[in-house]
C-alpha cells in the first residue's frame, strides 16, 4: 500500500463520504483512487465481513422453497423490488416430525456387511489433556473427555465408518471415492475431507457438528420407511439434531468455543453465565452449579486465551461480584450477600 | 468451493436434483451476498436478489448453458442484477459507479468466501471502536445509513458524523493490517488497463 502520510485529512474525509454516497467526487482518477486505497479496501472488507455473517440462508432457502412450490407472479416482481422483504419479520413453521426416541436404521446401502475387527479408545471423565487417534486412513481425532470411538482396524472397501459417543474434533483425510461417516445413536456425519467437531453425548440429547474446513452433511437417523432429514453445512457453520423433538437446524459459527476444549480459546460475547458456565464446563471438565439460579442470566464479556481455570473463575467473579467455592471437579457460584 | 465438480453438480441439477441445488445453494449463498452488498451497500435488497438467481437457476435449469464455471455463471448474475436494480432506481452513487467499472474485469470470486476466523477478526477490530464511533460507523455501513440520517437519529451535527466516520476508517486500517494482502483484493488498482 501507498504511504498515505501525504494525503491531506480533508481528503480523507471527502473520500469517506464518497464511499458513503455521501457525495460525489466527479471523476474520480485512477490515481485518485489508489491514493484512498486503503479506506476503499478496509470499507470492503467490513462490508464483506458483514454481509458474509448477517445473511440469512435458512431464511433465504424458505422463501426459495415456498416460490418454486407456489409460483406466483406478482411474488416474482415484489422480490425484484425488495419490497417482499421488507416486510415485518416473518414468523417461520418449520415442518419438524417430532420423534421422542430414534433408532439406528440398519445400515444403509453402501455399507459392507462382512464382520471387521473393531477397535475403540475412551477417555476418561476427567482427563488432564485431550487424547489424540489415528485411524487407518491417516485422518485424526482429538477426543475430548468421556468419548468413546469405534472403528476398523482397516476401512472397507467403499465407506469409511466410525461410531462416535461424546466429543471430537476430527481432520479427515480427503478421499472424495471413500465417503468418511462418523455413527452416533441419533446421527450421522457424512463427509469428503475436512475438519470439523462433533459433540453426541448421549446424556445431552443434542448432536452439534461445527464445520471448520470443508464440507459436511449431517442426517438425523429416522425409523424405517420414514424419510430421514439431512442438513448440508458448509466450512464457517453448525448444524444441530435435537434429539428430543427431532428438529434440525444450521447457523454460522460465531466463536470458537466449539474447540475450546483443544484450543483452550473463549469468546464472550454478552453470553449468559448459564451458557458461560456450561462452555467452562465443557472446556476444563468441571461441574458448575449456581447456588442462586437467577446468576445465569447475567450476559458476561470477555476473551480468554490459554488461560487456567482458577484465573478465569476469578475475573467472571470479580467482574459481577460473585463468590465461588472449588472443591475438586465441583464449583458453585453465588451472590456476593449484600 | 465446489469448483472441482461444479459441472457435475449442474448436470444433477438439470436432472432435477434437489440435493444437488441445496448443495450449490448452502455453499454459495453467503459469499453471493457479499458480492451483491458491495453494488448495493444495503443487505435485504442484497439478499433478495441472490433469491431471484437461486430461484432462476432452479427455474431455468433445463434451458441454462453454462460456458465457464457454475461459479461463474452466479456471480455474474449476481452483478447483472445488481447493475440492473442499481440503473433502475433513481439514485446511482458516484462510488457505486466506481464499482461497476472496475467490477467488469473481475474473473475470481475467492475473496468473497471469507474464511470464518477471519469474520471473526474483522468483527474483533469494528467491536474495539470506543462506543460512538463504532455506532456510527455500523449504521453508515451495515444498515446504509446516509450522514444526514445518521445525525438526525443520535442527535449530533453532520460534521460529527463525518470526523467520527473518517477517524474510524483510519482507526481500522490500523487494527486491520496485518491482513493487507487478503485486502489488497478489494482495491481498485486495476493492472494493464
Amino acid at each position: 500500500m501507498k504511504p498515505n502520510h501525504i494525503i491531506p485529512p480533508e481528503k480523507e474525509a471527502r473520500w469517506a463520504a464518497f464511499l458513503n454516497g455521501e457525495s460525489e467526487i466527479s471523476d474520480v482518477s485512477r490515481l485518485e483512487a489508489e491514493e484512498m486505497d486503503d479506506f476503499t479496501a478496509v470499507w470492503e472488507v467490513a462490508g464483506t465481513s458483514f454481509s458474509n455473517s448477517a445473511a440469512n440462508p435458512n431464511q433465504a432457502w424458505l422463501n426459495i422453497q415456498k416460490e418454486i412450490s407456489n409460483p406466483d407472479e406478482k411474488l416474482k416482481i415484489r422480490i425484484f423490488n425488495s419490497l417482499f422483504f421488507k416486510y415485518a419479520a416473518m414468523i417461520v413453521i418449520v415442518m419438524g416430525i417430532g420423534f421422542a426416541t430414534f433408532k439406528i436404521i440398519k445400515s444403509s446401502e453402501k455399507s459392507v456387511d462382512t464382520p471387521v475387527l473393531m477397535t475403540f479408545a475412551n477417555t476418561e471423565a476427567h482427563p488432564a489433556n485431550f487424547t489424540v487417534i489415528t485411524l487407518p486412513d491417516g485422518s485424526t481425532v482429538k477426543m475430548n473427555a468421556s468419548t468413546r470411538i469405534e472403528y476398523p482396524e482397516h476401512f472397507a472397501a467403499d465407506i469409511r465408518k466410525v461410531k462416535l459417543s461424546g466429543e471430537a474434533f476430527f481432520e479427515v483425510t480427503r478421499d472424495t471415492l471413500h465417503p468418511f461417516i462418523i455413527e452416533t445413536v441419533n446421527a450421522s456425519v457424512e463427509v469428503l475431507g475436512t475438519s470439523f467437531n462433533v459433540s453426541a453425548y448421549p446424556e445431552a440429547g443434542l448432536v452439534e457438528v461445527n464445520v471448520k474446513t470443508g464440507k459436511v452433511k449431517l442426517t438425523q437417523l429416522a425409523e424405517g420407511n420414514s424419510t430421514s432429514k439431512s442438513a448440508i453445512l458448509p466450512a464457517g457453520e453448525r448444524g444441530w439434531l435435537d434429539v428430543v423433538n427431532g428438529k434440525m437446524g444450521q447457523d454460522m459459527i460465531v466463536t470458537p468455543n466449539y474447540s475450546a476444549w483443544i484450543t483452550k480459546e473463549i469468546i464472550f460475547q454478552r453470553t449468559p453465565l448459564t451458557e458461560a458456565f456450561s462452555i467452562l464446563e465443557n472446556t476444563y471438565h468441571v461441574k458448575i452449579k449456581m447456588e442462586n439460579p437467577e446468576i445465569g442470566k447475567i450476559p458476561y464479556t470477555a476473551n480468554f486465551a490459554n488461560q487456567e481455570l482458577d484465573y478465569i473463575t476469578d475475573v467472571l467473579a470479580r467482574t459481577h461480584q460473585l463468590k465461588f467455592v472449588r472443591n475438586g471437579d465441583q464449583i458453585i457460584f453465588a451472590k456476593v450477600g449484600k | 468451493m465446489l469448483t472441482g465438480s461444479d459441472s457435475q453438480i449442474f448436470e444433477a441439477i438439470k436432472r432435477d436434483d434437489n440435493n444437488a441445488y441445496e448443495m450449490v445453494f448452502r455453499e454459495y449463498y453467503r459469499p453471493m451476498t457479499a458480492y451483491a452488498f458491495r453494488f448495493l451497500g444495503n443487505l435485504p435488497d442484497s439478499e433478495s436478489i441472490v433469491q431471484d438467481v437461486f430461484l432462476r437457476l432452479w427455474q431455468k435449469r433445463k434451458d441454462i448453458m453454462i460456458t465457464s464455471s457454475l461459479q461463474n455463471y452466479l456471480f455474474r448474475s449476481v452483478k447483472n442484477n445488481c447493475i440492473n436494480y442499481i440503473e433502475h432506481e433513481k439514485i446511482k452513487t458516484g462510488y457505486q459507479s466506481l464499482v461497476i467499472r472496475n467490477e467488469a474485469d473481475r474473473s475470481e470470486y475467492s475473496e468473497f468466501f471469507l474464511e470464518f476466523g477471519l469474520t471473526m477478526k474483522i468483527e474483533a477490530a469494528i467491536a474495539s471502536l470506543p462506543e460512538k464511533r463504532q455506532e456510527i460507523f455500523r449504521l453508515a455501513r451495515e444498515d446504509g445509513l446516509k450522514y444526514r440520517e445518521i445525525a438526525d437519529r443520535l442527535n449530533i451535527s453532520v460534521k460529527t458524523v463525518e470526523t467520527q466516520m473518517t477517524l474510524a476508517l483510519k482507526q481500522l486500517r490500523e487494527s486491520l493490517k496485518e491482513y493487507k494482502n487478503l485486502v489488497m483484493f478489494f482495491l481498485f488498482t486495476v493492472k494493464g488497463k
